[in-house]
C-alpha cells in the first residue's frame, strides 16, 4: 500500500487517539517501524493530542499529593531500626540502662517534633504550591480577558468612528439570510467588513468584498470566518455604489464570480 | 511556573528508572493537573477521579519499567495510563451502577472553555482553534478519546458510517496541526 494514501486514510490519528483493536495497532506499529513517514506521522499526531489533553488541565485537590506520595512509600523514614540498634549496643551495662532510656525518652520527643513541624511545612508548602497555580491561572484568564477586550475594542472604535458609513449588505438569495455590515472612511478610504452570518466556506475557498464603482468592480480584500472574528479591516477603495460579497478560490480572484454572489448593498 | 519543576526529560525517566522518589514528585509537580484533569473529564466526580488518579500513580511508580522512551514521550505514557484507567473505570460494573453514574454519552460534551485550569501560555493558541472546531469533527475525536469508543462503537453511537469516523478524525486533527504549527516544530 502507498504510504501517502495509508497516512490520509485516517488511521494513524486512530491509532493515536487509541481507538484501534490490538491488531489493527500492531499492523500501524509495523508500517512506523518500516516507513519513517509514518513514525513522523504519528508523533506530529501525538503532541497535537496530548496539547489537546493539556487543555483539560485542572487542579487534585492539595492533600492528594500528600496521599499518594504516602501510598507509594516515597519519604517514610524509619525510625525503629534506629531504636532497636542503639538498645543492643548498650544492653548488657547498667550504667547505660538510664542514659538509653533517656535518649530513647529525647528520641520519641524529637521525632515527634520533628514529625509535627515537617507535617506543619508541608502543609504550607502545598498550600503555597496550590496558590501558586491558582495565581497562574488566574493570570491566564485575565490575559485572555485583555485579549478579547483589546479586540472588542478596536471594533467599537471603527463603529463609532463619524468618517465611517455603515452600508447593510443582504443575501442575493432572498430566502436566506445572509447578512455583513461594510464600514467605509470617506477620510482614509479603508474598508472594513464585520460578518453576521454567512456559510463556512469550503477549505479551498474564501470570501470577498467588491466595491462596484460606475458599474466596475474592484477588488476591496478577501476575509477570514469565524466566531470572534469581528470587525475585519480590508483593503482602500476609492469609493462605491454598491458593494458585493462573492465565493472565490483562497487569495481571492481578479474578477468576481458572478454565480457565486451571496451578499449585495442596495444601489 | 510554581512548583512547576524545570527537568530534561531523560534526566526524569532516570529517577524513575532508578525509582528515586524525587522522580516521583517531580512528575506529580509537573503533571498532576493535566493528568487529573483527563481523569476528571472521563469520570466528571471529584471522588473517582481521586481514586484513579492514585491507582494511576501507583501503576506508574511500579510498571516504570514497561515505558518504553523510544515509543514515544513520557507525558504520552502516563496520559494514556491514567486516560485507560479512568475509562475502565466507567464502564466498570460499579460505575454503572452507582448513582453516581451518567449515560456515557452525557460525558461527550464540550470543553467548559471559560474555567478551564490551564494556565500554559502556548495552550492559549490551541485553545482557540478547538473552539473554532467544527461541533461534529470535535465529537468525534471526544468520543473516541475520552469516552474510549471504537471506531466502530463510534460509527453507532453518532449513526455515521465508519468510513467518516476515520475521515472527521483525521480532519479534526489535521486542521488543528495545521493551523497550530505542530508540523513546523521539531
Amino acid at each position: 500500500m502507498d504510504v501517502k494514501e495509508y497516512i490520509s486514510s485516517g488511521i494513524v490519528e486512530l491509532y493515536v487517539i487509541g481507538s484501534l483493536s490490538k491488531e489493527e495497532a500492531k499492523e500501524v506499529e509495523q508500517m512506523a517501524a518500516a516507513h519513517k513517514e509514518v513514525a513522523d506521522e504519528i508523533r506530529k499526531t501525538q503532541e497535537l493530542i496530548d496539547g489537546y489533553a493539556m487543555l483539560h488541565q485542572r487542579n487534585p485537590p492539595t492533600q492528594l499529593r500528600a496521599q499518594i506520595m504516602e501510598k507509594l512509600g516515597a519519604g517514610v523514614v524509619n525510625e525503629a531500626k534506629l531504636e532497636a540498634r542503639i538498645k543492643n549496643i548498650y544492653a548488657n551495662s547498667v550504667a547505660y540502662k538510664y542514659l538509653v532510656a533517656a535518649s530513647v525518652a529525647a528520641l520519641f520527643i524529637t521525632t515527634f517534633f520533628s514529625y509535627f513541624f515537617y507535617s506543619k511545612w508541608s502543609d504550607a508548602e502545598t498550600d503555597y504550591t496550590a496558590m501558586l497555580k491558582e495565581k497562574a491561572v488566574m493570570v491566564t484568564n485575565i490575559e485572555e480577558v485583555k485579549y478579547d477586550l483589546e479586540n472588542r475594542y478596536h471594533d467599537l472604535l471603527i463603529l463609532r468612528d463619524r468618517e465611517n458609513r455603515m452600508i447593510t449588505l443582504n443575501a442575493m438569495d432572498s430566502t436566506k439570510k445572509f447578512m455583513a455590515r461594510v464600514y467605509w472612511n470617506g477620510t482614509t478610504r479603508k474598508a472594513y467588513i464585520d460578518v453576521q452570518m454567512l456559510p463556512t466556506p469550503p477549505d479551498s475557498m474564501q470570501y470577498q468584498l467588491w466595491a462596484i464603482k460606475a458599474g466596475q468592480p474592484i477588488d476591496a480584500g478577501v476575509f477570514e470566518m469565524g466566531d470572534n472574528m469581528g470587525v475585519q479591516e480590508l483593503k482602500q477603495v476609492m469609493g462605491a455604489d454598491q458593494w458585493a460579497v462573492t465565493l472565490e478560490k483562497k487569495g481571492g480572484s481578479p474578477v468576481p464570480t458572478m454565480n457565486q454572489m451571496y451578499l449585495i448593498s442596495k444601489s | 511556573m510554581g512548583r512547576h519543576q524545570r527537568i530534561a526529560e531523560p534526566d526524569l525517566i532516570k529517577l524513575l528508572v532508578e525509582r528515586n522518589k524525587q522522580g516521583i514528585e517531580i512528575l506529580y509537580d509537573n503533571y498532576s493537573s493535566a493528568l487529573y484533569g483527563v481523569i476528571y473529564r472521563i469520570v466528571q466526580n471529584d471522588e473517582i477521579a481521586e481514586d484513579v488518579m492514585q491507582e494511576a500513580f501507583v501503576k506508574i511508580w511500579n510498571n516504570f519499567s514497561q515505558y518504553d522512551a523510544t515509543k514515544g514521550r513520557l507525558f504520552t505514557w502516563i496520559v494514556n495510563l491514567a486516560r485507560n484507567l479512568a475509562i475502565d473505570k466507567v464502564r466498570s460494573k460499579d460505575f454503572i451502577n452507582s448513582s453516581k453514574n451518567q449515560d456515557i454519552a452525557n460525558i461527550v460534551s464540550f470543553i467548559d472553555m471559560g474555567s478551564n485550569h490551564s494556565y500554559n501560555p502556548e495552550l492559549i493558541g490551541l485553545r482557540e482553534l478547538v473552539r473554532k472546531l467544527d461541533p461534529e469533527h470535535k465529537e468525534v475525536i471526544d468520543l473516541l478519546y475520552f469516552s474510549g469508543y471504537t471506531q466502530s462503537e463510534a460509527a453507532e453511537k453518532l449513526n455515521i458510517p465508519l468510513g467518516t469516523v476515520k475521515t472527521r478524525a483525521r480532519n479534526a486533527i489535521m486542521k488543528l496541526r495545521k493551523e497550530f504549527g505542530f508540523a513546523g516544530k521539531n
